[in-house]
């Protein structure tokens, strides 16, 4: 698309962006894929739509004001990515967009307070999980809050899992094949801290030696993904020098965080980190492609029982990433398991980082339609790759009455191989 | 409706008929009279009844262009279709949706103004869904040359098929281009035996959505037989045959072509009948008129395209009061093809057709400013609100 | 009151908007070289808010530019700068899927895909496959007579719409056509049909479906050269089969949809041939072993047969893709969409070629070759000074090499903004003179889509970067 934008008064990734748009030939065809277009069903609430509206803004033809309406609605699940036969960057635009859109806009006083909450706390596990057992006591007196926060105190879960710390290092068991290092994360390591700990167990017992890095920090990519760039370059900048070049991967867990990691390189553009981010980011594997990668692995034991279990596709792995068929595979690898699809795969559940407190209609109503479609697939449990789907699909599943178990792709794989040993 | 069972004088006899021999005669003799109807060989009365001054187009005969492997043809409106049937079967190339009253001497532009398809329409579509481009003689006596001559167009309003039907009354058409298919390898009729309409209706709907890609399903509902035509390598008829008789086992025959009721029914040929009607429907609607009319003496029908088309065939005129009645009180119209009086019969909101629009006058305002071609005889076709 | 806030009257405040985003949105469709700011966009949500808000458009005299995913390739769906935007893609319900009488009615905001995907569970679908099926709208389809790579069997949009009720640009409410495939009386759906939008908005269309073909024998076949792919498509035809698609890629086109979907193409092929059969099994079985025949004795030199039905869409995909794909090899492109005679395929892509040499641009072939139905996407860089000029230029010429040829300018995309100073070179005065009459029949105040397909007078939106270089060379004028 042709455009008028001098990139260099958008410092420092105005180039990225004016890329990106000059990329798009208007096609349309990511409408079909987009969740929000879905829901909102109008042009400028679709991917199209957003990126004319943000090449107007940086041409200085269209007031941000007018335009934000628009581009905050979006998940930014790029699911646009894999529907663009043009190749459009889309997160080369969006992340930078917000970022440097943050700092010239006017929020609310309860905007700023949801926003200054959910910043200070998610990204650090210890305040997080203060304030989530705080926000707990506070659950009766919510109506008392913006609805923002409200929407923030129901997403808590009902109590908390028992803190859980890591070693520094686990050894492989067996031969050693290999050796990563593990990102634990920081709301996922509260919300649900045996991920990690099942990751740890399914590489170990796959000959992958772990290391986990004492001075990591998160990822970043919620500060990103909602615009705040200085406090997503503070991590990225700590994560770049906390973990070891020595190792064959850095594995994450969480969709999110991998995505968020693999954009170190735009996050620090211009920063002294620059040229470590790029090299870094080529090193951030997330676990299921890992294995899969290594092949080779461990079959867990055949109990003689078939279980049925959905696969949901988080879209900061499926699309962001490009990891589809290998949590299947690995699911497909436990013997006795009946992988189902679920309808309509596609499409975000409506989690997106801090999207359920930012746009709470819109995450409400694809929430409900992923747990209906997951219900659907009569499976008896749903595996996925990231903290935030997880939490999303427990919470709309419960409403809707369902007992199907949410568990991370490493849970399932790590149960079993346990199988065997607990029955 | 016009009185139907009262029998016109045959306009042959009282109107001139001009039988131009060139394009540039043809637009003398439409410039030279005040109202003019373009006929070929006038195989359908019915359509041509009028006092204009008839002109017609059987002395501009002839396939002016045709390149098999472009799958087109150009020829003149007053080409017989059967020179044009012949000249494509010797390449291996027909019109798919066997042209109505060849065999009787039905001209091109006849077949195209009275918008008759027969049953093959089935398969690939009708003779709107074939006809490519057009050139014909405006009421003011210009030359409009609409559509194109390749097989894919979109440039410009579809002319074309707007005079799909028009029983002439938008122009007198010269030239017609066509698109044509390769001809199956080898066709295969079968009958189903069906005790009752209705099981005729269920079965040729359950033929009709089958993977087995029939060409034509028709219906004779005296004797109750569903007629089946497959098309492509012998082989694979045979093979689809077989299942086809396995599903309905002992009702279903293998009927010689020769034998087959095709070529009967694009001639209109449905017993000892003078008179045809053509009726748009649809499967319900097809069976009611079955049972309605199944005793009916003198009346035989003769349902196609998986019963959303009827030939109504009577002898005379003297049952189309009832008949009109009959289609009234089902919302359906009829087209009188063969026979004299009359053409237009039944519902005048049939297959969604209303008095009323501005549509339907302004568009011959707009084709015939001049009103040089008579007014179409039918209600207002376009149901309007 | 001010009109606009008459009009606004109808609307609850969500989905009325004269706001500078929903202007912006809104202002090109898949024709990006065309840029306008509507006055206002409407976003109704039933067919009585469609007729009451074109009702109050007659009344006003204010032009309205019905669209639905915006993704026409001439422009079609371009606004008018003073007019209104009636954006139909939330008149999407299926209203109704009949399996028995097999027809869908549908609104005109319901996506192309989702036809077939609603009646798949009946073994029918919906035949037309334009190459944006997964988002572009039937209203659209019915609009510009959208084609796909099918049209050679099956026929294009026109040949499958069997009714529709519109709403006129008087505000007339009419009903065409019926449930049947046969109708008495001049066929007006047809004329209806690929009418551009200046007749009125489809507010209720009457769909034919097929049965699903049981079986697709896919092909694809590497050649060496255009030459012997064209070679091959007239062998193929002239052996008497009909396949369902005869899709032809060639170099440039291949290289940018192996970028974009990675579909696994030849490599190295000049050219690649997409072959499709259908049908029954049985028939499938005997054709595909006369295709077998035909395509080793044209030499390819690459050969592959699709293993299942994913194997199918992946073939597909690069050929579906190869419009957008061709963005990344250029920053900007224009598609082009004439016809010739089959038998001069050969003839037009060496002059293509020839055009293209001579202007030092390149230009990126893809065809439905068993229509002689070309899509030349001729690249330049926007940012260029004069490349977009110089890009028109050859559009212009290749479309007046088609006409020459004794082809069309569109075979399926329409005329639209893009084409419409060539509609007269393809049609004589007395011809166009009665389209005008056609078109004033049904819209006196010519408030329909005015400024597409006929070049002149009709007030055209304003392209954003000033004036158009057709204008600026003096080649196109408006008012």
């Amino acid at each position: 698309m042709l455009h008028e934008i001098k990139p260099e008064q958008h410092p420092p990734l105005g180039q990225e962006m004016a890329d990106a748009i000059s990329t798009c030939v208007h096609c349309g065809f990511c409408l079909a894929a987009c969740p929000t277009y879905k829901e909102l069903g109008q042009e400028a609430d679709s991917p199209r739509g957003r990126i004319v509206l943000m090449k107007e803004v940086l041409e200085g033809n269209l007031e941000l004001e007018s335009a934000l309406p628009h581009i905050d609605p979006c998940l930014g699940c790029l699911a646009c990515e894999p529907a663009c036969p043009s190749g459009v960057p889309y997160r080369d635009l969006i992340s930078p967009f917000r970022a440097q859109s943050e700092s010239k806009r006017q929020r609310s006083l309860s905007q700023r307070l949801t926003r200054w909450m959910t910043q200070f706390t998610l990204p650090y596990p210890k305040r997080f999980r203060l304030a989530a057992k705080t926000g707990k006591l506070a659950k009766p007196l919510s109506f008392l809050l913006p609805r923002s926060m409200r929407v923030m105190l129901d997403l808590l879960p009902p109590r908390l899992p028992k803190q859980q710390d890591w070693k520094e290092n686990y050894p492989a068991i067996g031969n050693q094949r290999a050796r990563v290092a593990l990102l634990t994360g920081c709301a996922q390591s509260v919300l649900d801290p045996d991920i990690n700990t099942a990751t740890i167990e399914v590489l170990n017992r796959n000959g992958v030696e772990v290391v986990v890095p004492k001075n990591q920090g998160c990822c970043g990519a919620l500060s990103w993904h909602v615009g705040n760039l200085p406090q997503a370059r503070q991590f990225a900048s700590q994560n770049v020098h906390a973990f070891p070049e020595d190792v064959d991967a850095i594995v994450t867990n969480a969709a999110g965080c991998g995505s968020g990691m693999h954009e170190y390189h735009l996050i620090l553009k211009g920063t002294a980190d620059e040229a470590k981010a790029e090299s870094f980011r080529h090193r951030v594997q997330d676990v299921a492609s890992f294995l899969m990668q290594l092949g080779d692995l461990k079959t867990p034991p055949d109990l003689g029982r078939t279980r049925r279990i959905a696969y949901h596709d988080a879209c900061h792995l499926a699309n962001a990433q490009g990891v589809r068929a290998e949590p299947r595979n690995l699911l497909r690898m436990i013997p006795g398991v009946e992988l189902r699809e679920i309808n309509d795969a596609h499409l975000c559940c409506g989690s997106a980082g801090t999207y359920n407190i930012d746009q709470p209609e819109i995450a409400a109503s694809l929430g409900k339609q992923k747990a209906s479609n997951v219900i659907a697939t009569a499976a008896e449990v749903v595996a996925t790759g990231n903290i935030g789907c997880m939490t999303q699909l427990s919470n709309h599943l419960t409403k809707q009455e369902s007992g199907i178990q949410v568990q991370h792709t490493m849970q399932v794989l790590r149960d079993a191989y346990l199988a065997s040993e607990t029955e | 409706m016009n009185e139907p069972s009262e029998t016109r004088p045959n306009p042959s006899e009282d109107q001139t008929l001009d039988t131009p021999e060139s394009l540039e005669q043809l637009r003398d003799a439409v410039q030279s009279s005040p109202r003019v109807l373009a006929v070929g060989q006038r195989t359908k009365p019915p359509l041509s009844e009028t006092d204009a001054t008839l002109v017609c187009t059987r002395r501009l005969s002839g396939i002016t262009e045709y390149e098999p492997s472009e799958f087109t043809f150009t020829a003149l409106a007053g080409t017989p279709l059967t020179e044009i049937t012949d000249t494509l079967a010797q390449r291996g190339q027909y019109l798919p949706f066997d042209p109505v009253l060849a065999g009787a001497g039905s001209t091109l532009g006849g077949a195209v103004g009275a918008g008759l398809s027969g049953s093959g329409r089935f398969r690939y579509g009708g003779i709107r869904d074939f006809l490519l481009g057009a050139k014909f003689i405006s009421g003011e006596g210009e030359w409009i040359e609409a559509g194109g001559k390749v097989v894919k167009n979109a440039a410009g309003f579809d002319i074309p098929k707007l005079l799909v039907g028009s029983l002439g009354r938008y122009g007198v058409m010269a030239e017609l281009t066509f698109k044509v298919f390769p001809q199956p390898v080898a066709q295969l009729s079968l009958g189903i035996k069906c005790s009752t309409h209705e099981l005729a209706r269920q079965r040729m709907a359950r033929v009709a959505k089958s993977r087995w890609e029939l060409f034509a399903i028709d219906y004779q509902p005296d004797p109750g037989i569903v007629h089946l035509r497959l098309g492509g390598p012998p082989q694979a008829n045979d093979q689809i045959a077989e299942e086809i008789q396995t599903e309905w086992s002992g009702e279903v025959t293998n009927i010689p072509l020769s034998e087959s009721i095709w070529a009967k029914t694009s001639e209109l040929n449905f017993g000892p009948h003078d008179t045809v009607l053509k009726v748009p429907t649809t499967g319900p609607k097809m069976q009611q008129l079955c049972e309605t009319l199944e005793s009916a003496e003198g009346v035989t029908l003769h349902a196609s395209l998986a019963g959303q088309l009827v030939w109504i065939a009577v002898s005379g005129n003297t049952r189309l009061r009832s008949i009109d009645t009959l289609l009234q009180s089902l919302g359906l119209s009829g087209l009188m093809v063969r026979g004299n009086g009359t053409c237009w019969l039944g519902s005048e909101n049939g297959a969604g057709m209303a008095i009323g629009s501005q549509m339907q006058r302004a568009i011959k305002q707009a084709m015939d400013p001049t009103a040089k071609f008579p007014e179409l005889p039918f209600p207002e076709l376009i149901a309007s609100q | 009151m001010e009109p606009l806030d008459s009009l606004a009257s109808i609307y609850p405040e969500s989905r009325f908007s004269r706001d500078a985003a929903f202007q912006a949105a809104f202002e090109s469709d898949g024709l990006t070289v065309f840029r306008a700011k509507p006055r206002a966009v409407v976003i109704p949500e039933s067919a009585e808010e469609v007729i009451q808000t074109i009702r109050w458009c007659h009344e006003h005299a204010v032009p309205f530019v019905a669209r639905g995913s915006g993704t026409s390739l001439s422009g079609g769906s371009l606004p008018v700068a003073d007019g209104i935007v009636i954006a139909l893609n939330r008149l999407n319900r299926i209203l109704k899927i009949d399996p028995v009488e097999r027809i869908a009615v549908v609104e005109p905001g319901v996506v192309n895909q989702h036809v077939s995907d609603a009646a798949a569970s009946e073994g029918l679908y919906y035949a037309p496959d334009p190459s944006s099926q997964s988002i572009c709208t039937i209203g659209g389809n019915l609009a510009f007579n959208s084609g796909g790579a099918h049209c050679l069997k099956y026929g294009m949009t026109s040949n499958h719409v069997i009714g529709c009720k519109a709403v006129l640009a008087t505000g007339e409410v009419v009903t065409m056509g019926g449930e049947s495939l046969e109708t008495v009386g001049p066929d007006f759906t047809g004329l209806f049909v690929g009418s551009e939008g200046l007749f009125g908005v489809a507010i209720e269309i009457t769909l034919r479906l097929l049965p699903k073909p049981e079986q697709f024998h896919t092909v694809l076949v590497g050649y060496d050269s255009l030459q012997a792919a064209g070679d091959a498509v007239s062998a193929v035809i002239d052996s008497g089969l009909l396949p369902g698609a005869l899709e032809i890629m060639d170099a440039l086109s291949i290289e940018a949809a192996e970028a974009a979907v990675a579909c696994g193409y030849p490599p190295g092929a000049a050219a690649v041939l997409i072959v499709e059969l259908e049908g029954p099994r049985e028939k499938i079985e005997q054709e595909r072993q006369q295709l077998d025949e035909i395509l080793t004795s044209t030499e390819p030199f690459a050969q592959r047969v699709a293993v299942d039905e994913a194997d199918r869409l992946f073939i597909w995909k690069g050929r579906k893709s190869a419009f957008s794909a061709v963005g990344r090899l250029s920053p900007d492109f224009l598609v082009q969409d004439g016809v010739v005679p089959r038998s001069r395929l050969g003839e037009a892509l060496v002059r293509i070629q020839q055009l293209s040499a001579e202007a030092n641009i390149r230009v990126a072939n893809v065809f439905h070759a068993g229509d002689g139905n070309l899509h030349p996407l001729i690249m330049f860089d926007g940012s260029q000074p004069g490349a977009l000029h110089r890009a028109e230029e050859l559009a212009a010429k290749l479309s007046r090499l088609c006409i020459e040829m004794g082809g069309s300018i569109t075979g399926e995309h329409g005329v639209g903004m893009e084409k419409r100073d060539f509609l007269p070179e393809m049609f004589d005065e007395p011809t166009i003179r009665m389209m005008h009459r056609i078109r004033e029949a049904m819209d006196p105040k010519v408030i329909a889509n005015p400024g597409k397909m006929f070049p002149g007078k009709e007030a055209p939106a304003l392209s954003k970067v000033g004036l158009h270089p057709l204008e600026k060379a003096g080649v196109i004028s408006r008012e």
